[in-house]
């Protein structure tokens, strides 16, 4: 659920989604869920002559077990926050 | 599956019901009764509270397998009268025992399924599913001749079990397969009735009258021509049922599912604890919202056999028509195989397995508390609204006041926020610092700059009559009155220094304690409750000393090298905490840490291993080199962001005395010339300078603290100025290397190499770079030279006499930039007005 | 001291716990390496990282099928969610 919930503040921030074929998907991140699926709108794909079947795409849903990677800007988290959230989960686990 | 496959099913017998009965349609009035709904919802939900999800699973298999025959009684308890009729509804009993048998089921087990699926979208499918499932559970039953010979403990369910896996056998036909199906729904809701806990009241006759009900199912199911005469009715009695059930039964049942479901999404935790299934149930709309519709449709159109297709689900329903009855049969023979094949697993899981599972997947999204499973998102949106406030309001004080709240609840700070604190921290030295200065030369305007005058030789301006080329420096190292410290008693402890992995594991234990810290702090109760607030006052000090003992700070200071404490704040994620910590502890407290602070200040990291200066040329260095430099770098930088603004803070808390104290611990404990190389070091001196000159010069007024105006003790005042004097002259004959450009240039390239840096563009961002940390330095000479005594100053200058020049001559020189120029400027004034000097003097 | 330290640490999520806000080094399937800090992980071992210096090890293939000798290839990215799937240790 954490990531989930990090997953959620990046709504409406533009990303890139790596999947595991390499494919590499930036796009503004409409909406996830818990499995981590992803919509994207507004694609761009960072190889297009590799990926020609892309061009006309201009949204698109991705499962998230395709997924290898998510870039972000590194302002867009707030890390403190984030490993006292990891903090608290670890601990909710335990319990 | 299982859930589905009931669905379908359920349609056919209970139009059976129906027609046998009109009087059912009463029953399923009754089941839909919204009060017994939400009985069993409110048992499930208090189950799912209070109890591990793991019970549910337990009770269930316990249930399946042949146990709780306790729930049973229980279960049928609610049905007793029922209980009879259900099973004779099979072979159309009275009515009477058939409606009450309809009631319990609705009541308990299908209430639970009904609110799994889309009850919303039709009603009617739902009343059908209950049907069936009722309808369904004598059908099992006749099927099964067991049932009866099963001694009483094992009752009604131990017989349901059997049955479901009996039926396949024994029901080869396509119709009979109807039944097997509908099955399943049956043994899941008994299981589940236990696991929901509250039994509904007035079951009496249960166990007998199971027994004798399966008697009586074992005759009739064997016929297979009834069910399919009950299902032909049943499809207009579905429709009457549909049409009635809108009407009333629905309306009944809508309030508690449909509506709370959809407002309970995920994040809405309340939804979930008050209604328990209706958020599932919502969660299940929304993922299959065709669920609910597609079913009761196609049992309509197609009537019995489609039932059985359906339950089957990969094949196409084989459409009733005559031509086609060969080819019907086998298909339906291969159906029936195929629903015997998957029957095997059938009941595998009951229905409080799939809440269970429902749950799990559920609870994944929905917790009572948002900030348990969302924290992160939680808070930072919060902090984000709250950022976006304050940046609409502008500097309004208020918005701060929130800002702080606000961190503070949050127990994280952001990132932001900490680096502009860390900025504001080295504004305020840099600040103070120049008022200081400022208002110094003040006064030496009045007082006698003559004795200055000449002291860089040349002096264009003033007078000009005698001047002194050079200076003899008076070079007087007495340390006699060396200041003495407590602190510096040897204890004979002496321990391994913490490894790695212990700090991590210290810090990891500190900062759970931070975080229930702040969490305690957060859930402070309403100011009326003075006794609630006495206790919580008491536990958050309690957190704060099983925090100040983690801390180590009480350790012996000689204990180890470095010390536990020191460890502990070389990480950065050391640092990080750093002002977490301040915040929570008492003035006394802290000033005991910063004083161990500054004793073992050489042993910091960022002191000890403190980063090379710069070098003008980075692309000279090996990458090994670059990435050392990069981490201690990054590391010093952390440290200045997060441990300076604590430690200034701190200092601003002091008085006259315990500054003395802390510089004499200082200059005692450690080679003051190598702590002021580093820019932790000229920070910490900085602050603790600019403290005791500000609160020397009481009567300047200090916007920071404004507290800080009782007359200077003369005592602690003499104390200091005899500390500073030893300070200043361990200091003099090193300061020339305090700068990083002098450190640069003998470092790397020779004297003058770091002048010719000047002209390709990353060059000239990193010399903007040096001339900041020059700035730093030159700061805090200038501290140096406000507090110190006349004499002192022309020792000062004299030992800066070539820097200074260099400076200014680098300034002047036409390869500076404008940029740098200035800021080189801005730099030396910083130190010479404190002087009452200023650069223009210099030719 | 050190059991101490042991005695807290019950399962391997502990010890990447320690790592928080440390630079962790990642070894992910596909012969690809990472470090980067650490600032969340989840039972998955999805992690965020950021300042990530990504390494992918390469080896390529001639046309007639014989490999050349591997290559590095390296990214910097400042922020990444790496999947936990792909994760095959996580070291400190």
């Amino acid at each position: 659920m954490l990531i989930f919930s990090f997953f959620k503040t990046l709504t409406d921030q533009v990303i890139t989604v790596e999947l595991k074929n390499d494919l590499s998907i930036t796009g503004t991140l409409k909406s996830v869920d818990q499995f981590l699926n992803i919509r994207l709108d507004g694609i761009s794909v960072e190889d297009p002559e590799r990926h020609p079947h892309m061009l006309a795409v201009k949204n698109c849903f991705i499962r998230g077990s395709v997924v290898r990677y998510v870039r972000m800007a590194a302002k867009s988290v707030d890390t403190t926050l984030l490993e006292d959230a990891t903090r608290r989960e670890a601990k909710e686990a335990k319990k | 599956m299982s859930g589905f496959f009931g669905f379908d099913t359920s349609l056919p017998e209970r139009g059976a019901q129906n027609q046998g009965k009109p009087q059912q349609q009463q029953g399923f009035s009754g089941f839909q009764v919204p009060g017994t709904n939400d009985a069993f919802a409110l048992g499930g939900a208090g189950e799912e509270e209070d109890l591990a999800v793991y019970t549910w699973g337990e009770s269930t298999g316990g249930g399946l397998l042949e146990g709780g025959d306790e729930m049973n009684d229980e279960t049928f308890g609610d049905d007793l009268g029922g209980i009879t009729n259900n099973f004779q509804f099979s072979s159309q009993p009275a009515p009477q025992p058939s409606k009450g048998y309809g009631q319990s089921t609705a009541t308990g087990k299908i209430a639970s399924t009904q609110s799994r699926y889309k009850p919303k979208a039709a009603y009617d499918p739902f009343a059908f599913s209950e049907d069936d499932f009722y309808s369904s559970r004598p059908s099992k039953k006749s099927t099964t001749t067991k049932a009866p010979a099963r001694p009483k403990p094992s009752t009604a369910q131990s017989g349901s079990v059997e049955n479901l896996w009996n039926k396949p056998a024994v029901s080869s036909p396509a119709w009979g397969t109807a039944p097997s199906a509908m099955t399943r729904p049956t043994p899941p809701s008994s299981a589940s009735l236990p696991s929901q806990g509250p039994p509904a009241p007035g079951h009496i006759k249960s166990l007998e009258e199971i027994e004798a009900e399966m008697a009586q199912m074992a005759m009739p199911s064997t016929s297979s021509a009834a069910p399919t005469q009950q299902k032909v009715f049943s499809l207009e009695e579905i429709e009457r049922q549909m049409m009635e059930q809108t009407v009333e039964p629905p309306r009944q049942a809508t309030p508690q599912q449909p509506l709370p479901p959809r407002e309970a999404t995920p994040t809405q935790v309340p939804g979930l604890a008050a209604s328990g299934y209706s958020s599932q149930q919502a969660l299940l709309d929304s993922m299959f919202p065709e669920l609910g519709k597609g079913v009761p449709a196609s049992g309509l159109g197609q009537g019995t056999p489609s039932f059985v297709s359906d339950q089957t689900g990969s094949h196409e329903p084989p459409r009733p028509s005559p031509e086609e009855l060969a080819r019907m049969e086998e298909l339906h023979q291969r159906i029936t195989a195929k629903i015997e094949s998957m029957a095997k697993y059938n009941n595998l899981m009951g229905s409080s397995d799939k809440d269970f599972i429902t749950r799990i997947q559920l609870s994944q999204l929905a917790t009572a508390d948002p900030y348990v499973s969302d924290f992160y998102a939680q808070v930072f949106s919060a902090l984000k609204r709250s950022r976006m406030i304050s940046e609409g309001q502008g500097e309004n004080p208020t918005v701060v006041q929130v800002g702080a709240g606000l961190g503070l609840g949050v127990g994280g700070p952001v990132g932001n926020r900490f680096g502009k604190m860390g900025q504001n921290t080295m504004t305020k030295l840099s600040t103070q610092v120049k008022k200081l200065v400022e208002n110094r030369a003040q006064h030496q305007k009045v007082a006698n700059t003559a004795a200055l005058q000449g002291a860089l030789g040349r002096v264009t301006r003033g007078n000009a009559a005698a001047p002194r080329p050079v200076l003899a420096i008076p070079t007087s190292n007495k340390p006699e009155n060396r200041p003495t410290s407590h602190l510096n008693e040897q204890t004979g402890i002496h321990r391994a220094a913490l490894t790695k992995k212990q700090i991590m594991f210290a810090l990891e234990e500190l900062y759970d304690a931070i975080l229930e810290l702040e969490q305690m702090r957060r859930d402070a109760p309403p100011p009326t409750a003075m006794e609630e607030i006495e206790l919580w006052h008491n536990r958050c000090q309690a957190k704060v000393d099983i925090i100040w003992r983690r801390l180590m700070v009480m350790e012996p200071l000689d204990i180890s090298n470095p010390h536990p404490f020191i460890s502990l704040i070389n990480p950065i994620k050391g640092q990080k905490l750093f002002p977490r910590l301040l915040r929570h502890l008492p003035q006394n407290q802290t000033i005991t840490l910063l004083s161990l602070l500054v004793a073992t200040y050489t042993q910091l990291d960022v002191v000890a291993r403190a980063p090379p200066p710069p070098v003008a040329d980075s692309s000279l260095l090996t990458k090994a080199d670059r990435l050392d430099r990069a981490k201690r770098e990054a590391e010093t930088d952390n440290f200045l962001q997060f441990v300076i603004p604590g430690v200034d803070m701190i200092v601003n808390r002091c008085g006259l005395g315990l500054v003395a104290g802390m510089l004499a611990i200082s200059a005692q404990r450690s080679e003051v010339w190598r702590v002021a190389a580093t820019r932790p070091g000229i920070a910490l001196y900085t602050a603790l300078l600019s403290k005791a000159q500000s609160v020397i010069r009481t009567p300047i007024p200090d916007p920071m603290n404004p507290q800080q105006s009782q007359p200077v003790d003369p005592a602690e005042l003499d104390q200091w100025t005899k500390t500073f004097t030893y300070f200043l002259h361990v200091l003099l004959p090193h300061l020339p290397d305090l700068f990083p450009s002098s450190l640069a240039q003998k470092a790397a390239f020779g004297p003058g190499a770091y002048l010719l840096g000047g002209e390709n563009p990353l060059a000239e961002r990193e010399g903007l770079e040096m001339e900041k940390r020059e700035a730093e330095v030159w700061g805090f000479v200038a501290v140096l030279a406000v507090n110190a005594q006349e004499e002192d100053q022309t020792a000062l200058v004299g030992a800066l006499r070539e820097k200074i020049l260099h400076t200014v001559q680098a300034a002047r020189h036409p390869s500076t930039t404008k940029e740098r120029a200035e800021m080189k400027l801005r730099n030396v004034n910083m130190f010479l007005n404190g002087l009452g000097l200023d650069a223009s003097m210099i030719e | 001291m050190d059991e101490a330290a042991n005695s807290g640490i019950s399962e391997p999520l502990d010890l990447v716990k320690l790592s928080l806000g440390e630079r962790v080094f990642i070894k992910l399937r596909g012969d690809r390496t990472i470090t980067g800090i650490l600032h969340a992980y989840d039972a998955h071992m999805n992690v965020v990282l950021s300042q990530v210096e990504e390494t992918i090890h390469l080896v390529d293939v001639t046309e007639d099928g014989n490999p050349l000798p591997p290559r590095v290839e390296r990214r910097n990215v400042e922020m990444l969610f790496v999947r936990g799937d792909g994760v095959i240790l996580v070291r400190n």
